[in-house]
């Protein structure tokens, strides 16, 4: 438990964020695995054994760790500078080093450093400019040939920041305020019984599991045939917290107590899935808006959607494995060992390849029966009906699925949707509403603003989000 | 008992919600043999027990539910004082400090903003539930009384063993914590004066802090201090909620007068059909209604006067934002202290 706190130092094959001022990426750790971030390639061997929060400069490909730097030293010694930019002209010439030159000088191995030391010293104007103008031409210039950075733990708040700024439609534009709301209205905490709907990835997910801290039961309800789940890679949860996630589809939801369907599920899905899908919908009327989002989002369906699948499958194989200590793998390798000896006695090696499909074969059986008994754990958890809450979070029309999921959950336990969009949630609410049986509902919207924070230049920032979606939140109560 | 975990069934003793209407909330401790005046009459306490959260009780002049308290709900109810930290900063604050269960957590802040007079503080609630149940709360308050009354609340609340409160002036004492905690909350009026007990507090491995300032000159000098004292990722944010009513409308659409129809004055329907501009127009049938607005014709422009039976109107469904509402509560700040 105490994982969290005690582990400070990265470790091979830990999952880290790499921040270069404001552009965070999450690596894995791999010895000797060349990577590459704004032009720059390098290996990440440098990091291991050392402690989380550190800062490196990538010299010659490798990552050599820096000292941190007080900000009284980062201050200009030389005092020269001018009042105002009336004779600033704008030109190429002030500039005396030319691009070949830089090049030259990176390829030679000189620091970052004094790259921009060589450019201020070669610029015409750098001392005509104004204390703040120098200021900032040494900050950009920092920014483009210091190849410095820090290295961090992957938390939801970095997560969600790194999601939001590089692909906000992937997450459903969903901003760190509107995801820390969530949680909080969501009563999220440790021995929460919570279900779950998304489709960021797996950021509310995760950010669920880390605030449950491995403690609790979660049941993520998720479309199409295997739940997509990669952000929670980056979590590096000990294997405890995928003891306590469970998964059902919600192709599945309105079909939940006939015991029947569930067994079917893995020798037909698709064929259940024609059965089932126009069932959901049908109560509700109308076609589900999936379809028209995809076409306003930059990604084509087909080829992420595989992507995933296939990979969320290996995943979920992994984990399954491990989730049940290996016991079953064991037996099944036991045996084939047995029979493999067996053969070797009598037959000798006339069907190597007939004992593989086999074994094979056997795996898969096993594979899908570990499956088939997940499933039916989820089905027997939804059927206490005592879920602790409900988060929604996803680019399906919300109020289906809130009306079926809302059957599930205990009463006095909150319901939080988010959705992208006011319109759905209006819709959502009055449906509530007239449905009955939850108290307190209310949507909103936040505005989050952020400052720079300077002596004598204080001020909002230029430019803000203007958007982090809308929240509409509820506590269920006995009708 | 009913903060730490969630329950079933109230008992005496239980801190619950009612629910009397939107809007209309109101803490309760269940006592047998008392009553609570609600404005649809008297409530026995002895009702509730033995009922389950969630559950439609009956007063003498109309019924209510009886929730099981969050630290939101918690926070909604509390009589406002001048200042209290709403859920919106609060979730903002969780959610930067990087929280979750197992860490140390440090907050200091004179009761009246975080602890409101009656009521344990939200924001304590909501450090406990992240932290839970492993992690343990460090708050400190000036102010002896509300110290003492903080103790008893946490243990009414069924907290007491993931919190410590402790009497004692941060600003002139610090802290008094050697390098066990993953964050620390400032609520100060000056809280630069803090800085550097926090950083002593702070584990060796680093950790991120937050300073709550509702004026802009003491977000100046808490950054001014935090930078000097090595914590970087410095950010100072603010976060406001807009609360939304769904409501249904009715407008008016406006009478503009009728048209010269063509037909009813008689006019040949060849005659200046090039220019005439159809437009369509939905009524509440879903038939669309034919109308011309421009006639080319002798007179040009022509009114018929007729009075309306049924004025149309416009309906839609919106979501009205409040006519007045909180426009500021405080500046967050937040930094990072990395290992050295």
């Amino acid at each position: 438990m105490q994982l969290e706190t005690t582990d400070s130092t990265i470790k091979e094959n830990d999952q880290v964020i790499i921040k270069k001022e404001e552009h965070l990426k999450v690596m894995q750790v791999r010895k000797n695995r060349p990577f590459w971030m704004e032009k720059i390639k390098f290996t990440l061997n440098g990091l291991i054994g050392q402690p989380y929060g550190t800062t490196f400069e990538v010299k010659n490909g490798q990552m050599v760790r820096l000292s941190r730097k007080s900000s009284e030293e980062e201050k200009d010694a030389d005092g020269t500078s001018g009042i105002d930019n009336r004779n600033l002209n704008d030109c190429r010439s002030n500039q005396k080093l030319s691009r070949e030159e830089i090049y030259k000088m990176k390829k030679e191995g000189v620091s970052g450093e004094s790259i921009v030391e060589t450019l201020v010293e070669n610029s015409s104007t750098f001392r005509t400019k104004t204390e703040f103008a120098q200021e900032k031409y040494i900050k950009k210039k920092k920014k483009k040939h210091l190849n410095v950075f820090t290295v961090l733990k992957p938390t939801t708040r970095l997560l969600c920041e790194m999601h939001y700024n590089k692909g906000p439609s992937k997450i459903c534009n969903l901003r760190v305020d509107s995801l820390s709301q969530m949680l909080v209205y969501g009563n999220v905490r440790a021995h929460s019984k919570l279900m779950v709907v998304e489709t960021c990835g797996g950021l509310v997910l995760g950010a669920v599991m880390e605030k449950m801290g491995g403690y609790g039961t979660v049941v993520q309800l998720y479309t199409g045939t295997a739940p997509v789940r990669q952000t929670l890679e980056a979590y590096n949860f000990p294997q405890h917290f995928y003891d306590s996630l469970h998964a059902f589809p919600l192709n599945k939801v309105n079909c939940l107590e006939e015991g029947e369907i569930i067994r079917q599920h893995n020798k037909n899905i698709s064929e259940v899935q024609v059965k089932t899908e126009p069932l959901l919908l049908g109560n509700y009327g109308g076609k589900t808006s999936e379809q028209n989002i995809e076409d306003i989002s930059d990604v084509p369906k087909e080829g992420v959607s595989e992507f995933e699948l296939k990979k969320e499958e290996t995943e979920e194989d992994t984990v399954t494995e491990n989730e049940n200590g290996l016991s079953s793998d064991r037996d099944v390798s036991k045996e084939s060992e047995t029979q493999n000896e067996e053969n070797q006695e009598g037959k000798g090696a006339i069907s190597c390849q007939q004992i593989a499909k086999r074994k094979l074969e056997e795996e898969r059986n096993a594979k899908r029966q570990l499956k088939q008994q997940h499933l039916e754990k989820s089905r027997q958890i939804l059927l206490e009906r005592n879920m602790d809450g409900l988060l929604v979070a996803c680019k399906l029309n919300p109020t289906p699925i809130v009306m079926s999921l809302m059957e599930y959950v205990a009463p006095s336990r909150p319901i939080v949707v988010y959705c992208q969009y006011q319109e759905p949630l209006m819709e959502c609410f009055v449906k509530l509403r007239q449905r009955g049986g939850v108290v307190h509902l209310t949507l909103t919207e936040t505005w989050l603003r952020e400052y720079q924070v300077l002596p004598g230049r204080t001020r909002p920032n230029i430019n803000m989000s203007g958007t982090g979606g809308y929240l509409l939140t509820g506590t269920t109560v006995i009708v | 008992m009913s903060f730490a975990a969630y329950k079933e069934i109230i008992e005496e003793g239980d801190t619950v919600i009612l629910h009397i209407g939107h809007e209309n909330m109101y803490p309760l401790t269940v006592k047998k043999g008392e009553t609570f005046q609600t404005k649809y009459g008297a409530l026995k306490h002895e009702d509730l027990i033995g009922i389950k959260f969630g559950s439609k009780v009956h007063a003498t002049k109309g019924y209510m539910h009886v929730l099981h308290p969050t630290p939101e709900l918690w926070t909604v109810n509390l009589p406002h004082r001048t200042q209290i930290l709403y859920s919106t900063d609060i979730s903002m604050v969780l959610m930067q400090l990087d929280l979750v269960p197992g860490n140390v957590v440090v907050e200091s802040g004179p009761f009246s903003l975080t602890l409101s007079g009656t009521g344990s503080g939200s924001l304590s609630h909501a450090l406990i539930r992240a932290v839970a149940p492993t992690g343990h709360l460090y708050t400190y308050e000036f102010h002896k009384q509300r110290a003492e009354k903080a103790v008893e609340e946490f243990k009414d609340h069924g907290l007491s063993d993931l919190v410590t409160v402790n009497h004692r002036d941060v600003c002139m004492d610090g802290f008094g914590l050697d390098h066990i905690a993953d964050a620390v909350f400032l609520d100060l009026p000056r809280p630069w004066e803090a800085v550097l007990s926090a950083k002593q507090a702070l584990k060796l491995q680093g950790g991120r802090i937050c300073s709550f300032s509702p004026c802009i000159e003491q977000v100046q000098r808490v950054c001014e201090v935090l930078s000097e004292s090595n914590f970087t990722d410095v950010t100072t944010m603010e976060c406001l909620v807009r609360k939304f009513e769904v409501k249904s409308i009715n407008m008016p659409e406006p009478d503009l007068g009728d048209m010269k129809d063509p037909h009813e004055l008689g006019q040949g329907e060849g005659e200046g059909h090039s220019s005439d501009v159809k437009r369509e127009q939905v009524d509440d049938n879903g038939s669309p209604q034919v109308k011309y607005a421009k006639v080319e014709g002798s007179s040009g422009w022509q009114y018929k006067h007729k009075t309306r039976k049924n004025s149309e109107m416009f309906s839609f469904r919106t979501a009205l934002p409040p006519h007045q509402m909180p426009g500021h509560t405080g500046y967050l700040t937040f930094a990072t202290l990395y290992s050295e």
